[in-house]
């Protein structure tokens, strides 16, 4: 804002200086004609001049520096002019006093000139305060103040409380005439009527000049509000938009263009529909009466797409605490709460797949706590990253705990070997055996690894999981199962030894009895017959069963290639009679086989005796089945087995007896069996390397299995 | 490590250049190919780097080995045979698992840039995002731009895991094991080692060429070899391990 000071350093328009002579309009006219401040120290000059007085200037203060200094005169010499130059704080300069006494007086003549000068400090005075004051009811103003004398004639001091306008100062000069007494009430009276004048236009100018800051101040704000990419709003109170910026009106204003070209339905309605909900959300928020925000849903009339706004809306006030209306911003926070949307719902997947896999990772870890093995999981570079403490055990978790121990060593290396072998190979499954030691114990244990692959999304393996099961436990039953074995066949052999002994001392006098009751048969008396035929029927069932037990020993028999098909045609064309006359039907399977290294006597013996038990196990008659075939290729028998199956449907045999069947003197017979015939059965396949099972059930029959081997 | 019953002499090309013989440290029939060297571990300069791979290259010549990872020091023969001891039936299982076997690599990149434009292209999800997001003001624009970057990656994941399970299986016949290694940067989809029969070497050059072949310009394969096992070989991290001091 320009100074009333500055103004007054400029030269003075030369049109304006009217010579005494001329006759003028009245004073209070000329100055009224005054349009601005600076025009009005030129016509007081002149009119103090047409009072009379011959020399007369202005010199003011300049409040930015303290300076006092000539700014108008009328017939003064710039020499003369310049000895008045002065400063507000100069001590002792009677001009400089004057100002500050705020009081005309004369200055007798001094050092700075020869005459008395008549010296008037003029100040922003006025005796009513100023609009603003009274709008603002504030009695502080600084037109009063001076009118008053309550100001001191300081730079902090000649500013205004209330309208913070910076006054001006400045002390009229009148040369007065050497002789005679001049009239100083009428030039009293000029130069006061000129001050309120001058008073006026400059708090006018004052006004003018905030009027132009404003004004740029408002294109300013102006600018800041249209370039902002949110929508900001200014309504009034009645919800109505006074002003709005440009992104704002992509909401609410129908743009004029489409106005031009047709106007369409769907953008009319989304403006007001817009317009609809922000007057809704403003009346909820204006309740308040404070700053509150909002979300609000928009529909961007050219997308056609709804966007999610955060309004925050400020009410705005006059001076006096009346409501003007409102300002409303508002962020675009569509993607931000769709982020959030997202986050959230990410969130409680997380938090349902970490409970997934707590979940799993529980029981996984139970089933591997309970498995009882040890268990290694690698990744896909052969690397462990698991191991059950069983497999810690065994391989160590610590380098400096696999370091120090030599057995660790050396059971890791083998792992490694295994598991980079299985790893980069490209078997899916695998199954070994790795022989690793007992860290405790330093034994030898040996393993039965299981291993299965984990593969990620390219197809390649991320893990491999390998489970190790001891095999001693199995090892020990498989042991113990050999060795039963072997008891059990020193037992035969023993019985067997014991029985040929017993048989072969029993049977000569048997055979000597035997002649006797032959002997006697005709000196039987015949009512002693009946007990004639149990002695002889009895002793030859002692004669059979001595005989039995000397054949199962009778080793000497020599082996040779036969066909096991023939023994069986053998067998049941001696039986036949026999199985006939017990109604037993007799089906025969019998594919083609290759020759068996066997004892033909014993194998026959063998199947005369499971074909008569057969027999004996159906007394109301039934079928039986013999099947014959070649079994190429088993586990236990790499060179191939031949088959054969003994199957009746008799009354089979009690589930207690199942076990013991072979054992010797168990029969289901009763009285009649002697309790050998499976016993010798067992032993003749024994012998010849092969082995003998049954399977029953009690009223439906029996099948006894026997595999030999094909070649020996 | 290689099997070997009579020791065995390779010449003075040691490591550490004071031209040290190499020669062979047994345990039965297994031995340790060695050279005399201060008890430090050796910097992996170029220099030191080029010396261990011409002692394996001059072994392997002759001989079926496992590679010994690079600065593998012991204080003295002994302490060499106790290991050789301590792990004997793992080496002659592994010696026997490599024996005629050959290691191959092959790396496979892209132009990760054109596979994109590409997929902008071809994959219909993306391509429909990606034509919605041009079109639309561009007020909401980030997230979606951020969707896309997803859908994009993800793609690009499937992409490339397609197209290696694919060079598998084209060379999954002709060779007797193989090894995926991670991938480096942004550009390589596919780092691996094949474990050969040496017998089938052109048998796999010819599968690696019909694979290349196929995918023409859009995917760049880096075939080296043969390179010793040691993709396939383990064992020796724990010897390194062993031999710290």
């Amino acid at each position: 804002m320009a100074t009333p000071e500055l103004r007054l350093l400029k030269p003075e328009p030369a049109k304006r200086r009217l010579r005494p002579s001329v006759r003028r309009a009245p004073t209070a006219l000329r100055l009224l004609q005054a349009e601005r401040s600076e025009e009005v120290y030129p016509i007081l000059l002149e009119e103090i001049v047409g009072l009379g007085f011959q020399r007369t200037f202005i010199v003011a203060v300049d409040f930015e520096s303290g300076e006092v200094l000539p700014s108008a005169s009328l017939n003064c010499s710039k020499n003369y002019l310049d000895r008045f130059r002065s400063s507000l704080f100069a001590a002792g300069n009677p001009v400089v006093d004057v100002l500050h006494s705020q009081r005309p007086s004369i200055v007798r003549d001094s050092s700075l000139h020869h005459r008395s000068l008549y010296c008037h400090p003029i100040l922003y005075n006025n005796a009513t305060v100023c609009w603003e004051a009274e709008r603002e009811r504030r009695a502080e103003c600084l037109a009063v103040d001076n009118t008053a004398r309550r100001r001191k004639m300081s730079l902090e001091s000649q500013v205004c409380g209330t309208c913070s306008m910076r006054a001006y100062a400045a002390l009229v000069a009148v040369e007065l005439p050497s002789k005679g007494t001049p009239e100083l009430i009428p030039l009293s009276n000029l130069i006061e009527m000129a001050n309120r004048y001058l008073s006026r236009l400059f708090k006018v100018e004052h006004y003018y000049n905030r009027m132009t800051d404003m004004d740029v101040t408002i294109a300013q704000l102006q600018t800041v509000m249209q370039s902002m990419s949110d929508p900001v709003i200014l309504t009034d109170n009645h919800y109505r938009v006074i002003v709005q910026n440009r992104a704002a009106e992509r909401f609410f204003k129908v743009p004029d263009s489409t106005i031009a070209e047709g106007l369409t339905e769907g953008l009319a309605r989304a403006v007001e529909m817009n317009n609809l909900l922000f007057s809704a959300a403003l009346s909820s928020v204006a309740v308040s009466g404070v700053e509150a925000s909002r979300d609000l849903t928009l529909i961007d009339a050219i997308e056609g797409e709804e966007m999610l706004f955060e309004a925050v809306c400020t009410p705005t006030f006059t001076r006096d605490g009346m409501p003007l209306g409102m300002v409303t911003v508002m962020r675009d926070v569509t993607d931000l709460r769709r982020a959030d949307q997202e986050l959230r719902t990410n969130y409680e997947k997380l938090r349902a797949a970490e409970e997934v896999v707590r979940q799993d990772r529980d029981r996984l870890n139970v089933i591997i706590e309970s498995v009882g093995d040890p268990i290694v999981v690698c990744d896909g570079s052969a690397k462990v990253v698991l191991l059950d403490p069983l497999a810690q055990n065994l391989f160590g978790i610590s380098e400096r705990e696999i370091l120090s121990d030599t057995v660790r060593v050396k059971n890791q290396a083998q792992l490694d070997a295994y598991v980079t072998a299985f790893t980069f190979g490209f078997a899916d499954k695998e199954s070994g055996i790795l022989k690793l030691s007992d860290p405790n114990t330093k034994q030898e244990i040996e393993y039965d690894t299981r291993s299965g692959k984990i593969y990620d999304e390219r197809g390649q393996v991320a893990f491999t999981v390998t489970v190790l099961r001891d095999l001693t436990a199995l090892r020990r039953v498989e042991q113990l199962k050999v060795e039963r074995r072997m008891l059990e066949i020193e037992k035969f052999a023993a019985a067997g030894r014991l029985a040929a002994t017993i048989a072969h001392e029993v049977n000569n006098p048997m055979e000597a009895i035997k002649n006797a009751i032959y002997l006697l048969a005709d000196s039987v008396k015949t009512d002693a017959q009946p007990i004639y035929d149990i002695l002889k029927s009895e002793t030859e069932r002692v004669a059979r069963i001595v005989r039995q037990m000397l054949g199962l020993y009778r080793n000497n028999e020599q082996v040779k290639p036969v066909n096991i098909n023939l023994l069986v045609e053998d067998t049941i064309l001696l039986l036949n009679r026999q199985l006939q006359r017990s109604n037993i039907d007799v089906k025969t399977k019998l594919r083609e086989l290759p020759d068996a290294v066997v004892a033909a006597d014993q194998l026959r013996q063998v199947l005369s005796n499971l074909v008569i038990n057969a027999k004996d196990s159906m007394p109301e008659g039934g079928t039986l089945q013999i099947r014959t075939r070649h079994v190429h290729h088993s586990k236990e028998y790499p060179l191939g087995s031949i088959r054969l199956l003994v199957a009746d449907t008799g009354s089979g045999i009690p589930k207690e007896l199942r076990k013991t069947v072979f054992e010797p003197f168990v029969t289901t017979k009763g009285e009649k069996g002697t309790g050998l015939g499976l016993w010798i059965v067992r032993g003749i396949i024994g012998n010849h390397g092969g082995k003998i099972s049954v399977k029953s059930k009690v009223g439906k029959g029996t099948v006894f299995k026997i595999e030999l081997p094909a070649v020996r | 490590m290689i099997e070997a019953r009579d020791s065995v002499g390779f010449g003075r090309i040691g490591i550490g250049g004071l031209g040290e013989s190499v020669y062979s440290v047994h345990h039965g029939d297994v031995a340790a190919v060695v050279s005399k060297t201060p008890v430090f571990i050796f910097d992996p300069t170029r220099e030191n780097a080029l010396a261990h791979e011409h002692v394996i290259e001059t072994v392997m010549k002759s001989n079926t080995i496992i590679p010994m990872s690079f600065g593998t020091v012991f204080r003295t023969d002994d302490d060499i045979r106790e290991v050789l001891k301590s792990i004997y039936p793992s080496l002659k299982d592994v010696l026997k698992q490599m024996a005629n076997k050959l290691e191959f690599g092959l790396k496979v990149t892209w132009d990760r840039d054109r596979i994109v434009e590409e997929l902008k292209r071809e994959n219909e999800e993306i391509h429909r995002f990606q034509h919605e997001l041009t079109r639309k003001h561009l007020q909401s624009t980030y997230f979606a731009r951020m969707q896309l970057g997803r859908m994009i990656d993800k793609a690009l994941s499937e992409r490339a895991a397609e197209v290696v399970r694919e060079i598998y299986d084209g060379l999954r016949t002709v060779c007797v094991a193989s090894r995926d290694n991670k991938v480096i940067g942004d550009k390589m989809i596919m780092n691996a080692a094949f474990l050969i029969q040496k017998d089938k070497e052109t048998e796999f050059d010819a599968a690696v060429n019909a694979v290349a072949q196929k995918f023409g310009d859009r995917l760049n394969f880096k075939y080296t070899g043969p390179w010793p096992p040691y993709n396939f070989v383990n064992i020796r991290l724990k010897l390194e391990r062993g031999s710290a001091n």
